[in-house]
């Protein structure tokens, strides 16, 4: 299945990491691009494709849809840390086989907020 | 590219593996191709249990969060669907047993009615293959299996003449 969107992580220091539309780690060919992140290191993760972008920044938290800036949460995070899923759903019919194969992409953070440990997942269709 | 997903069927005594299935009729026959017109269930007698599965393998981190759910198509009266039991412990994934018409006692989840996927039972995941013990919530073994979701249509005298309606089974999972 051609993936709709495609990841691109912009580090720290000013680097990016690029996803290539085979989805295919550069450190190993049977794992998917998102084996290659070092996750400590990202500042945003921003996903591109269909013509729109949707990032989340993970030194504050807060997320973009077409560059407008966003947020889902009240006070400081601390420890965010990225969450990235495609989430499928195969509908397997039992006479006519498989209906429809969906995905969805997921992504945003889990942190802690005032001691609390809390998600905020954007999902995109 | 993502990962890559097939619905596999294990058959007969040796448990022989067919990939890549395209129907999952419940018949009054053990295989993965006669159509069921040719071998019909009686009412009053059960379809022979069908041991289907899913096989994940192209490239991908890491498969977890997954769902199974009958997801439409009522079925009429006389008519109930078993199936595996949800996960929440490796044991109670389903070693395979050459499939038979009489009820499958394991089979403990009815799922006659239809439901919402995100209401469905637990699938677990793990290597070699469906039956293989070290079944996870989530797994980065590259291939993997889901646990065996295995299904079979019991029937009483009740069950009306012709097909039953079309039913649709659906299987969701997260993967990155």
């Amino acid at each position: 299945m051609v993936l709709k969107y495609l990841f691109k992580a912009t580090y720290l220091d000013g680097t990016n990491y690029q996803q290539n539309p085979e989805d295919i780690s550069c450190q190993d060919p049977k794992r998917s691009c998102f084996f290659d992140l070092k996750s400590d290191l990202i500042k945003t993760f921003c996903l591109e494709g269909d013509g729109h972008s949707y990032l989340v920044d993970l030194t504050d938290g807060h997320f973009e849809i077409d560059g407008t800036s966003f947020c889902f949460h009240e006070h400081p995070l601390t420890e965010i840390k990225l969450i990235y899923f495609r989430r499928h759903t195969h509908n397997f019919n039992l006479q006519f086989g498989e209906q429809s194969h969906t995905m969805c992409f997921r992504f945003g953070w889990q942190a802690e907020e005032n001691g609390k440990q809390i998600q905020r997942i954007m999902e995109i269709n | 590219m993502a990962a890559t997903f097939e619905w596999d069927e294990a058959n007969g005594v040796g448990e022989t593996v067919t990939h890549a299935r395209t129907e999952s009729n419940w018949k009054n026959i053990d295989d993965s191709t006669t159509a069921y017109t040719a071998n019909p269930i009686t009412a009053g007698n059960n379809s022979f249990d069908k041991w289907q599965y899913g096989h994940f393998s192209g490239t991908y981190n890491q498969i977890l969060a997954g769902l199974w759910a009958h997801t439409a198509g009522a079925f009429g009266a006389g008519l109930t669907l078993k199936a595996s039991p949800t996960m929440t412990a490796d044991a109670n994934r389903l070693a395979y047993a050459t499939p038979a018409t009489a009820a499958n006692a394991n089979l403990t989840l009815d799922a006659t009615s239809v439901i919402t996927i995100g209401s469905g039972k637990a699938v677990w995941f793990g290597v070699t293959g469906p039956a293989t013990a070290g079944k996870a919530a989530s797994t980065t073994s590259n291939p993997a299996y889901t646990n065996y979701l295995t299904t079979q249509l019991q029937t009483t005298g009740s069950a009306a003449a012709g097909d039953t309606v079309t039913a649709t089974l659906t299987l969701q999972y997260d993967e990155n």
